[in-house]
């Protein structure tokens, strides 16, 4: 039986603040130790399995994670260091937007082997090399099922978003 | 249990633990071994900007094996 193999992996994420103005913003390095296996463009990061368990039969056979986390495989740093996309083509600073973008998801026993996808309506704020800054955000979770509001409580002000997990962007006014 | 953290060390101490759950299924992680003490272990799976985030602190009477792994032998993402 082939043996997973355990990675150190360097990735980053998107995140709300609640201040009422925002300095200078960037994206932090996350850091995890896992197994890891890839499903698409999901990278699985299982922390926690049950003694002998196969990374490939546990999604093959639609079984639970005990503890790990899913990312964009655009999250990894030496991706992002790099990436390209037009998404941001004749988008500015200012502008009402909706932004669809693929987020990044922790898991406790369930059978979930990829990302969540998000809907968020906001105004551009800020354009950096790496990521973009919404204010006053608000995001539905469209993917999967259940839709519903993120986060759960209480309003951000900013959202902070890797350019990197941005599939879409359509000016609204 | 001998103790596998060197707080001399600045390196992590990666370890493979495979242990007994609450529901007496066995179970094995990897993670940093980020504290040692008499009746417990805290292997940290990740953090944001050096900062531990998730972790797991585990009975030693629960742990099955521990391992120290090499870290030559961990693969980079």
């Amino acid at each position: 039986m082939k043996t997973d193999k355990i990675y150190n992996i360097k990735y980053v994420d998107a995140y709300y603040s609640y201040a009422k103005s925002i300095d200078q913003t960037k994206l932090s390095v996350h850091e995890a130790h896992g197994y890891i296996e890839r499903n698409a463009d999901n990278i699985i990061i299982i922390f926690i399995k049950k003694g002998g368990a196969n990374n490939k039969r546990t999604i093959d056979e639609k079984e639970n994670i005990v503890k790990g986390l899913i990312i964009p495989d655009t999250a990894l740093v030496s991706v992002v260091d790099t990436y390209q996309t037009d998404v941001l083509k004749n988008i500015t600073t200012g502008l009402s937007v909706v932004v669809t973008w693929r987020d990044v998801v922790y898991v406790a026993n369930l059978p979930r082997y990829d990302c969540s996808v998000m809907y968020t309506e906001g105004v551009l704020f800020r354009i950096e090399k790496d990521h973009i800054v919404l204010k006053n955000p608000e995001t539905i979770r469209t993917y999967p099922s259940p839709i519903k509001n993120h986060p759960g409580r209480g309003l951000p002000t900013y959202l902070v978003i890797p350019i990197s997990f941005i599939t879409d962007i359509t000016i609204t006014k | 249990m001998k103790k596998l953290l060197d707080e001399n060390n600045p390196e992590n101490t990666l370890v493979r633990v495979v242990l007994r759950g609450d529901d007496n299924e066995e179970y094995e992680c990897v993670g940093v071994l980020f504290k040692e003490e008499e009746d417990m272990v805290r292997v940290v799976f990740n953090a944001k900007d050096d900062k531990v985030v998730d972790y797991l602190d585990i009975k030693r009477s629960d742990i099955i094996s521990i391992n120290v792994l090499d870290p030559s032998k961990i693969e980079e993402l």
